[in-house]
């Protein structure tokens, strides 16, 4: 046998066959880094109904890659914002101090209780109203809200859900699911022709129960629609929800 | 040379090894994504399994007899079996749609002998169909039935046969029905020793002499919520059970959600499904009705479909099965929540199930007979009730109130179903277990009394 011989070529078979694995441990750390994903990682099904629908994507829409470990949240209403009334400022505060976390607390921070949770969401939010969510694990929870009413550039009221986290044992954290898996149902079942998706984002969202004071809300992407119209996709099970609240 | 190459091939094997270990862990889809502690939930049958052929039936049929003469029969009665068991089999073919004056209703129902199948609400065509042999157009096929009249011309033996539309304008004459002078005499013949109705305005019938029903006291075993919320929910392990003000219990999984109320005898399960892009069909979401409850929890005895009026756009439908106990269907005092099925569907998705979670037992602990009033004392409360105008149908039914120790009590009274479809009581069967004489409250008219009324006065005994 020629030993030499057969060890050449094995280095260049190994060799090859580094350059394959590498290439693709390459790829697929190059794939979890980035945050985004392009219209384009949607699956070729599922791009194909978007052209026949007529569904578009808003420009520089871009969606989230994240596949995060994520668990249900359990919660206890302290003041739900729709019952509550609009608690009216005594000295009016500039509207752009929404944009900054520390200039938020700053200037409101000694009246609005927990505000330091609450984030800025400029897809819901318009020139009348500014719209915070409370966040968990730097996620927004699209049930529980504060509403900042403002006026000439000044906010004047707020209505808010006041919530405190109940911890649970059950909770186990799951992967959820990727936005685009996610959305392949919701465009083929769900989206009328024509529908233009405006955002997606990973958040909490739940059912929410008159009667209890104890909510509970699951890992759900919200996709927001250029017209409006909301959908949550239950981020682990995959399940479309729209916003309308059935229970009374 | 050589020992550079031996080194070479070593750390190239080993890189590769190195590689297709990262590889192999960091591919998605390897590990599980979800893992449940309890795998497989077993479906607990709790009542029996329906389909649509024994949830769809006349809410009640009219005997005319001629001469002014009706009665009406409720289902499970015997003759009403035997009559609507006979049209069942029989075909009706070639339908033509025609104005409902083109004939004059009242001369018929007054003179010409006839049956007369009245669904309440209305049926769909399409259902309709799977109960009765039917074979029309698609304009036909797409419409709603509240009532089938059957009748022999009074002077020429001749049948016709007439499907009335729900929209009260419409009614599809069968040209070709298999149906002949001698089995309307049939049926006709089983109303003559009933109790006799005379009508009153929108096709409301009020009985001359007073019915029999029956009051019941009723045992109950009760399904636990737990039951059937490892039934209704996908992964149980994930659910939990949270508290409401009044201390009942909610499940929820964050997506479903199932209320537990009354001491957990009564559940509200909501499941906030999206609206899909299809249209919705009406036969589609009763189909798929029956199927979710026949799954979950299953029916216990009669149940009566209930058509919940056409589909509007803008709210899903909410169909609902009334259930019956021996001939009269049960209708709930409030705030008592029992002997209806309620589901909210849109696309064949259920987003909403109210149902009892209690069956009730084979036999009644109690039963005694009980006279609704007729006669005058019924025309004239229903005269004097104030939704008069709303009024649309008058019917015995058997109001259900809780008993405490696991019964129910059924106490007979007249209801009345107003047009948004809720029903009332407008009055209560007569106290003890007499029954009234003529001329008694309640009672039939004196023999000899002359109301002007042709055959009040001989009713055959």
């Amino acid at each position: 046998m020629d030993w030499r011989r057969a060890k050449s070529v094995l280095i260049l078979a190994f060799l090859m066959l580094n350059l394959v694995l590498g290439y693709q441990l390459w790829s697929n750390i190059r794939e979890g880094l980035s945050t985004s994903a392009k219209a384009g990682d949607l699956s070729p099904e599922t791009l194909r109904i978007m052209e026949e629908k007529g569904i578009k994507l808003v420009e520089n829409i871009y969606i989230p890659a994240e596949t995060p470990e994520l668990q249900d949240l359990t919660y206890r209403v302290r003041t739900k914002l729709s019952d509550g009334e609009k608690h009216v400022l005594k000295e009016p505060v500039e509207s752009r101090i929404v944009f900054n976390e520390k200039q938020l607390i700053e200037g409101l921070g000694d009246i609005i209780p927990d505000i330091d949770q609450y984030v800025f969401d400029v897809t819901t939010s318009d020139d009348k109203k500014l719209i915070l969510y409370r966040m968990e694990q730097m996620r927004p929870m699209f049930d529980v809200k504060l509403e900042l009413y403002s006026e000439d550039q000044r906010i004047i009221a707020y209505r808010q859900d006041v919530i405190e986290l109940v911890s649970t044992e059950k909770a186990v954290e799951n992967p959820v699911l990727p936005a685009t898996i996610a959305m392949a149902p919701l465009i083929e079942k769900f989206l009328a022709s024509g529908a233009v998706i405006k955002e997606i984002k990973l958040g909490y969202h739940g059912q929410t129960f008159a009667k209890s004071d104890i909510q509970v809300s699951a890992p759900s992407w919200r996709v927001m629609l250029e017209d409006g119209n909301v959908y949550y996709i239950h981020a682990v099970s995959g399940e479309v929800v729209t916003e309308d609240e059935l229970s009374s | 040379m050589e020992k550079l190459k031996t080194w070479m091939l070593t750390i190239l094997v080993v890189l590769s090894l190195l590689q297709s270990y990262l590889l192999a862990y960091s591919m998605p889809g390897i590990g599980a994504t979800i893992s449940t502690t309890q795998d497989y939930v077993n479906t607990v049958l709790m009542g029996s399994e329906e389909n649509v052929e024994n949830l769809i039936f006349p809410e009640d049929l009219v005997l005319h007899m001629g001469e002014g003469r009706h009665t009406v029969l409720y289902p499970a009665m015997n003759f009403y079996d035997r009559i609507y068991e006979r049209i069942r089999g029989r075909e009706f073919k070639g339908f033509q749609r025609s104005s409902i004056s083109a004939v004059n209703w009242d001369e018929v129902r007054d003179l010409d002998q006839g049956v007369e199948l009245r669904f309440g609400r209305g049926v769909p065509v399409e259902l309709l169909s799977k109960v009765i042999k039917l074979e029309g157009d698609l304009l036909f096929l797409n419409d709603v039935i509240d009532r089938i009249w059957i009748f022999k011309k009074n002077e020429s033996n001749e049948v016709r046969t007439y499907f009335f539309s729900a929209d009260s304008n419409t009614v599809y004459e069968s040209v070709r029905a298999d149906l002949t002078a001698q089995d309307i005499g049939t049926y006709v013949g089983f109303g003559e020793y009933q109790t006799l109705y005379a009508p009153v305005e929108d096709e409301i019938y009020i009985p001359l002499e007073p019915v029999q029903s029956v009051e019941a006291v009723v045992g109950y075993r009760s399904y636990s919520a737990e039951q059937m919320q490892g039934n209704l929910f996908f992964d149980p392990a994930v659910t939990r059970a949270i508290s409401n003000r009044s201390g009942s219990q909610i499940y929820t999984d964050g997506k479903r959600g199932l209320q537990v109320d009354q001491n957990g005898k009564w559940i509200s399960y909501t499941d906030p499904v999206a609206r899909q892009e299809v249209e919705d069909n009406i036969s589609e979401n009763v189909y798929a009705s029956i199927g979710f409850i026949n799954q979950h929890g299953g029916w216990d005895g009669l149940h009566r479909f209930v058509y919940p009026g056409p589909i509007d756009s803008t709210q899903a439908q909410m169909i609902r099965y009334q259930q019956y106990y021996g001939n009269y269907p049960i209708v709930p005092k409030e705030p008592f929540l029992f002997g209806d099925m309620r589901l909210r569907l849109q696309q064949g998705a259920v987003s909403e199930y109210e149902r009892s979670l209690l069956t009730l037992e084979d036999r009644a602990e109690h039963k005694a007979v009980r006279w609704l009033p007729g006669g005058e004392m019924l025309e004239k409360a229903l005269a004097d009730y104030a939704r008069r105008g709303e009024a649309t149908a008058l019917y015995p039914a058997l109001i259900a109130s809780p008993q405490g120790d696991g019964r129910i009590q059924f106490e007979p009274a007249w209801v009345v179903r107003l047009t948004d479809g809720t029903q009332e009581v407008l009055m209560m069967a007569l106290k003890g277990h007499k029954k009234p004489l003529p001329g008694e409250p309640g009672g039939g008219p004196l023999m000899d009394s002359d109301k002007g009324n042709a055959s009040a006065g001989d009713i055959p005994k």
